[in-house]
């Protein structure tokens, strides 16, 4: 075990205190440039934490990016939602205008053609609801077929999104030790500028005179009961004399004699007391 | 172009109204062609079952004309109404195809008629909900279902 110094002001004793003041103003710079880093770092972490929940639906409205908070990731990442939301709108309208999915209208399609071409058991009444039926589908097909490409992107956008929110979370979890390390480092620092504040604060507000030892006319006016000044007070409380008063002042006390328990002496009234043990 | 059978919605893409038009003609001119010969063979039919009718229907009347039956004349009336049952049955059913295939020419004469007008550009009603939803409209399920929808909200 190492022997611990006497003081924790030791390694401030062989320096000047403009030294001392130097290094106080030092680890105050220290101090004021981890906090706003600290401040920083949080308003980073509220925006990570808003772009994920952006991302994932739990907000509906994007953070806010401010320009000194400026992250390309966070920007990526917002942009990708911006654009999945719109393709899944434009999928959304285009389900809701069509209602029939594609492999059913594929399937339809086949199908009224076929009995169109082959089927002799039809109506002209069904031929035409048919006929009327198989172009319909047959422009719905195409529709499908050209928004292919928009669907598609639907799914890649959503698999890029996803990367790149893993990718602003693995960051949000990297934040969170800088913000604990740089929080450390604070506390550090906080704790040196104490330090020095206090040996500063020792060493400028200490009296350069020392307190006269009292007099015994102090004594006296003590004994009798008078009022003390406090420079009078802090003189007897420096050099001694408040304790040889209160010895002197009052007597020695014996100690106090312990009263025995009184015991009841029971005697019979009447008779004899007869032995407990006839035996004997 | 493929089969009918065999062709792909893809392969659909490329149909046309008047190849369509024409497919069915097409085929509604292959069954129009046997029809006159199931005509003839249903009206033959059916005259031989309205004949046959007719003389059970006479015979069960004479026998049940006969004013002093003899032991065995009620089981000869059962037979005869048996037989008269029988071929009455037979004429009905086919008077009825008689009938179908009647109703089947009538329809395949408009139908080739309907057609053939089709065929010489006069669809445009037919296409009616291709050409709404070409222009971004809805399509006829989507406005069933929101009608519907709206049934049902009542």
């Amino acid at each position: 075990m190492t022997k611990r110094s006497s003081s924790v002001f030791d390694d401030l004793a062989p320096l000047e205190t403009t030294e001392v003041e130097a290094m106080y103003e030092q680890v105050i710079g220290r101090l004021s440039e981890a906090e706003e880093t600290l401040v920083g770092l949080h308003v980073q972490k509220k925006l990570h934490s808003e772009t994920i929940k952006f991302a994932v639906n739990k907000l509906t409205t994007a953070p806010e990016v401010k320009h000194d908070a400026l992250d390309e990731l966070v920007q990526l990442a917002i942009q990708q939602k911006k654009a999945f939301d719109a393709a899944i709108q434009i999928r959304d309208e285009l389900v809701q205008r069509l209602v029939v999915p594609r492999h059913r209208v594929a399937n339809t399609l086949t199908d009224f053609y076929t009995k169109l071409t082959t089927d002799d058991g039809l109506s002209l009444a069904q031929e035409m609801e048919m006929f009327a039926r198989f172009f319909e589908l047959q422009t719905m097909l195409s529709i499908y077929n050209e928004h292919q490409a928009m669907l598609s992107d639907v799914n890649r956008t959503r698999l890029n999104l996803l990367e790149t929110i893993k990718s602003v979370n693995k960051n949000d979890r990297r934040l969170a030790q800088q913000i604990t390390q740089t929080r450390e480092a604070a506390k550090g620092l906080r704790n040196e500028a104490g330090r020095l504040r206090a040996y500063l604060k020792k060493h400028q507000a200490g009296p350069d005179q020392p307190l006269p030892p009292p007099t015994p006319e102090m004594n006296e006016r003590l004994l009798s009961g008078q009022a003390l000044s406090m420079e009078e007070f802090a003189a007897m409380l420096e050099h001694g004399g408040l304790t040889d008063v209160t010895q002197a002042a009052t007597p020695p006390t014996s100690p106090k004699e312990k009263r025995e328990p009184s015991m009841r002496k029971a005697a019979p009234r009447r008779g004899k007391r007869r032995p407990s043990n006839p035996r004997r | 172009m493929n089969h009918p059978e065999t062709m792909q919605a893809k392969d659909l893409l490329t149909v046309t109204p008047e190849a369509l038009v024409a497919s069915i003609l097409k085929r509604r001119a292959a069954a129009a062609s046997s029809l006159p010969t199931t005509l003839e063979q249903r009206t033959e039919e059916n005259n031989r079952a309205y004949q046959l009718a007719n003389d059970a229907r006479t015979s069960l009347k004479q026998l049940e004309a006969v004013e002093n039956p003899d032991e065995g004349h009620h089981s000869v009336l059962e037979k005869a109404r048996n037989v008269y049952d029988e071929h009455e049955t037979f004429r009905r059913r086919t008077d009825s195809r008689l009938k179908k295939v009647k109703h089947a020419i009538k329809d395949s004469e408009e139908a080739i008629q309907f057609w053939s007008e089709m065929g010489e550009g006069g669809w445009g009603h037919l296409l009616e909900d291709a050409e709404r939803l070409n222009e971004g409209g809805e399509s006829s399920y989507a406005k069933l279902k929101q009608r519907r929808n709206e049934e049902d909200g009542q």
